[in-house]
């Protein structure tokens, strides 16, 4: 399994490293190949440990059919849909690699979640196909400034109001058959905006008035204490901010600004003091506060280089290990290595649309593709750094591996818009519009 | 036109590039886990990831320096597993046992010895069959006849014994009494935990502080507040602050100061073996800190040896062996207690030719100073010495 992830990640990196032009079929061939093979491998190991009887509950009938319908919509993602479209084939292997990744891990992990997961993508796939088509036509996109800013403003201020607090931080809105994270859609829709704005005018008073809206975007997300995705919008906004005015200053203010305001945020809330001494030392409070980083800290130790093997560690033990924790489970029972170039696949992916963004030379896309791309990018070493304590742990997921709903949705529409992004690029039709 | 294109690429290249250090890091970070971390935090005890691995794995063997097997499993008749201890209560202390909570190397070494100490394949066919395949093995730095010698000086009274070879950090043996029969634990458990007057599960060389944290050695303050890593041994924390310190660390302080200041650091388990023997890993020798200048150690020892020719240690004077030694006596803190208790507490360093050992004796709760401390490490040191010559 590891071997044949591995050799997965060295096609990618070099395709990556190709030029669009010079792509080898081959190589795309035999990545389908190694796809294909890592889901056979990992789900036959899985139906022998129900045979062994190391996976109670689980029943090899249903793990069958599961398993069918998944590698029916690999096939479909993978291998028929690019032959009749003009997406970046490189790209959609990726990331039907990681949906082959979450696929397995989460089967593994609870069988109910994971066949939520599974038609959650079959709409997401559909979704994808809208974003792909529609953004590729939509001229008008890259008008709605403040159609962009209002509703996802409104969908803040809804969370604000109607959000139950979980894990310290209003997340969720319950809508009664299913709890809705909207902030998986204002991460877009702010990236959009930004884009929008300064595609209209790429001045000085833009970036105030972009600053103002991000500074309150920034501070409904502090009120609803999820910090981690302010810091996520805020070092977008930078990021975005600095591509779109070629200003290093911009950088640097940024990070003096995230300095001062890490700083008041440690002051003010508990719970940041709290992530930030669990993360200092967990050991020393592991019933509490310690024990989530603990408990995956196990979960990545126990397994080592090369895992304990699906079904043979106890990555249930890790409080919310199918969301932002399941890069511990995936260490643990795949092994270490396995995460390392999970983490290299993912640089691979993040890498791959930044490429896409400098193709592009209109400002609206071009800043469109950065900012989703740079979202992708933060967001997974957010999480991947809280998990392995490298950082403070922020209480975000990996993009297609984890298994909530909307980050499965979000993610599917960034993509297809990255993918629409793309055809747009190599129709040549943005070139040099409106510099 | 081409010119303005580049430039804005730059900045997305630039963003690229931090992106990929950033990354980067990351796998750094895992390399770094993994290789150096891991396995000390895979066996802190709120690791239960253990349990698991009891269904599959045959617990491992404890080897003692010279391979004497100080623990072992073997499969009982109705296929539960029996955890023997050859030497019983004689080790009770620092190898444990690995039920009710497990105490000692059971339990620091517990996802070690739960390993499987097979190849992959095989521990895969193993599973198949149906059979436990054997764990990881560890062996100790502990000398069997010594830790019997040990035994025999502390005779059951309330205290501890520890020797280290001060070159390399390494406990040689280690005995706390009074004692228990580690293998029926669970079935005495009640009784163990009840007998709350003994306390016997209580190592009394590494755990409770009762000794003073600094004493004065001529002109030379010695202070004991040393705190090393040896996972084997859960030394407190320095927070505790009431200037109090273990056995243990006063022998690390006294094993400094006969390695001409400089502490290594302390080593009980020398290497983590396969199920036929094979090294895995090695432990090295490693110096932990400087503690003394070669001027104080200098002073230091020739208060020590003052001691031994003409202070209050004559009685372990030998003509085989020089020793180097101190001893101390400090009240006990009970408030409790109608008459007053002390704590003795005697260290010495005995060198003959190259050899030399430290080794350090407290014992508990006594209503005057007595000699009980002295006496024993005296034995310890005969009968080390004395083996020596036939060696």
């Amino acid at each position: 399994m590891l071997i044949v992830f591995a050799a997965f990640v060295v096609f990618s990196v070099i395709s990556l490293l190709r030029e669009y032009k010079k792509d080898k079929k081959s190589i795309r061939i035999i990545q389908i190949a190694l796809l294909l093979l890592f889901h056979l491998a990992s789900f036959l190991s899985i139906f022998l440990q129900i045979h062994l009887g190391n996976a109670p509950g689980l029943s090899a009938r249903s793990v069958l059919t599961l398993y069918i319908g998944q590698v029916l919509f690999l096939m479909l993602m993978a291998v028929v849909i690019p032959l009749f479209t003009e997406l970046n084939r490189n790209l959609n292997l990726v990331m039907c690699m990681f949906i082959t990744v979450g696929f397995v891990i989460q089967t593994r992990l609870d069988f109910d979640v994971a066949v939520r997961q599974f038609f959650i993508l079959l709409f997401g796939a559909v979704m994808f196909f809208v974003f792909v088509f529609f953004c590729k036509r939509a001229k008008f996109l890259r008008n709605l400034t403040w159609v962009y800013f209002g509703v996802s403003a409104a969908l803040l201020v809804l969370v604000l109001v109607l959000a139950q607090y979980s894990y310290g931080a209003k997340l969720a809105i319950d809508l009664g058959f299913i709890s809705f994270q909207p902030m998986e859609f204002v991460k877009i829709l702010f990236v959009l905006f930004v884009a929008a704005a300064f595609h209209h005018a790429n001045n000085i008073k833009t970036v105030i008035i972009t600053a103002v809206c991000a500074a309150i975007h920034c501070g409904i997300l502090a009120l609803c204490n999820d910090l981690g995705s302010a810091l996520t919008i805020f070092v977008i906004y930078v990021l975005m901010v600095f591509v779109a005015r070629k200003n290093i200053f911009y950088i640097i203010g940024g990070f003096v600004g995230l300095g001062a305001a890490g700083f008041a945020g440690y002051k003010l809330f508990p719970h940041v003091r709290v992530r930030i001494s669990s993360w200092i030392d967990p050991w020393s409070d592991i019933d509490n506060r310690g024990y989530q980083i603990a408990q995956s800290l196990f979960a990545i130790g126990t397994g080592g280089w090369f895992g304990v093997g699906l079904f043979g560690g106890s990555p249930n033990s890790i409080p919310v290990v199918n969301n932002d924790f399941v890069f511990s489970a995936i260490c643990e029972e795949m092994g270490g290595l396995f995460g390392i170039f999970l983490i290299l696949l993912c640089l691979c992916f993040a890498l791959m649309m930044m490429k896409i963004a400098i193709k592009i030379e209109m400002v609206f896309y071009k800043l469109l593709a950065f900012g989703l791309a740079a979202t992708y990018a933060f967001q997974v070493f957010l999480t991947i750094g809280g998990v392995i304590k490298f950082i403070p742990s922020t209480g975000m997921n990996i993009p297609l591996i984890s298994s909530g709903g909307s980050s499965l949705l979000g993610s599917m529409i960034i993509f297809g818009m990255i993918q629409a992004l793309y055809v747009l690029s190599v129709h040549n039709n943005v070139k040099g519009v409106r510099k | 036109m081409k010119k303005s294109r580049n430039f804005l690429n730059i900045d997305i290249i630039a963003i690229s590039t931090f992106f990929t250090l950033l990354f980067v890091a990351l796998c750094v970070c895992m390399v770094v886990f993994l290789a150096n971390d891991a396995s000390t935090v895979i066996n802190n005890p709120y690791n239960r990831r253990s349990e698991n691995l009891k269904k599959k794995v045959l617990r491992g063997i404890i080897y003692s320096e010279d391979d004497d097997i100080l623990a072992f499993s073997e499969n009982g008749e109705d296929g539960s597993e029996i955890r023997a201890y050859p030497y019983g209560r004689e080790f009770a202390h620092v190898v444990g046992f690995d039920v009710n909570g497990a105490l000692g190397l059971e339990s620091s070494y517990n996802y070690n010895l739960l390993s499987p100490g097979v190849g992959f394949f095989k521990n895969i066919s193993n599973e198949i069959n149906g059979v436990k395949s054997p764990g990881k093995n560890i062996r100790t730095t502990l000398d069997v006849p010594l830790q019997e010698a040990c035994y025999k000086a502390l005779n059951n009274i309330s205290g501890g014994v520890i020797v280290m070879d001060p070159s390399t950090g390494s406990v040689k043996a280690l005995v706390s009494a009074p004692d228990f029969d580690p293998a029926s634990v669970a079935e005495n458990w009640d009784s163990i935990i009840s007998d709350d007057n003994n306390g016997v599960l209580f190592n009394r060389v590494t755990q409770g502080a009762i000794l003073p944290a600094e004493i004065q050695a001529g002109d030379i303050t010695m202070d004991f507040e040393i705190f090393t890593d040896e996972k084997a041994f859960s030394v407190q924390d320095e927070t505790d602050g009431d200037g109090l310190s273990t056995l243990y660390q006063m022998a690390q302080y006294v094993c400094a100061a006969a390695n001409g200041g400089k502490l290594m650091k302390t080593i009980l388990v020398s290497e983590i073996l396969d199920a036929d023997n094979n090294v895995l890993s090695k432990t090295k020798y490693s110096e932990a800190e400087t503690l003394l200048t070669a001027d104080e150690c200098a002073q230091l020892l020739e208060f020590m040896q003052n001691n031994v020719t003409s202070g209050n240690c004559g009685m372990v004077k030998s003509d085989s062996y020089d020793v180097f030694a101190i001893k101390g006596e400090c009240v006990a803190d009970d408030p409790e207690a109608d008459y007053e208790y002390e704590h003795s507490y005697f260290m010495c360093i005995a060198q003959k030719d190259d050899e030399k050992i430290v080794v350090c004796v407290m014992i508990e709760n006594k209503q005057e100073s007595n000699t009980e401390a002295i006496e024993a490490a005296k034995e310890i040191l005969d009968y080390y010495f004395r083996q020596g010559i036939y060696d």
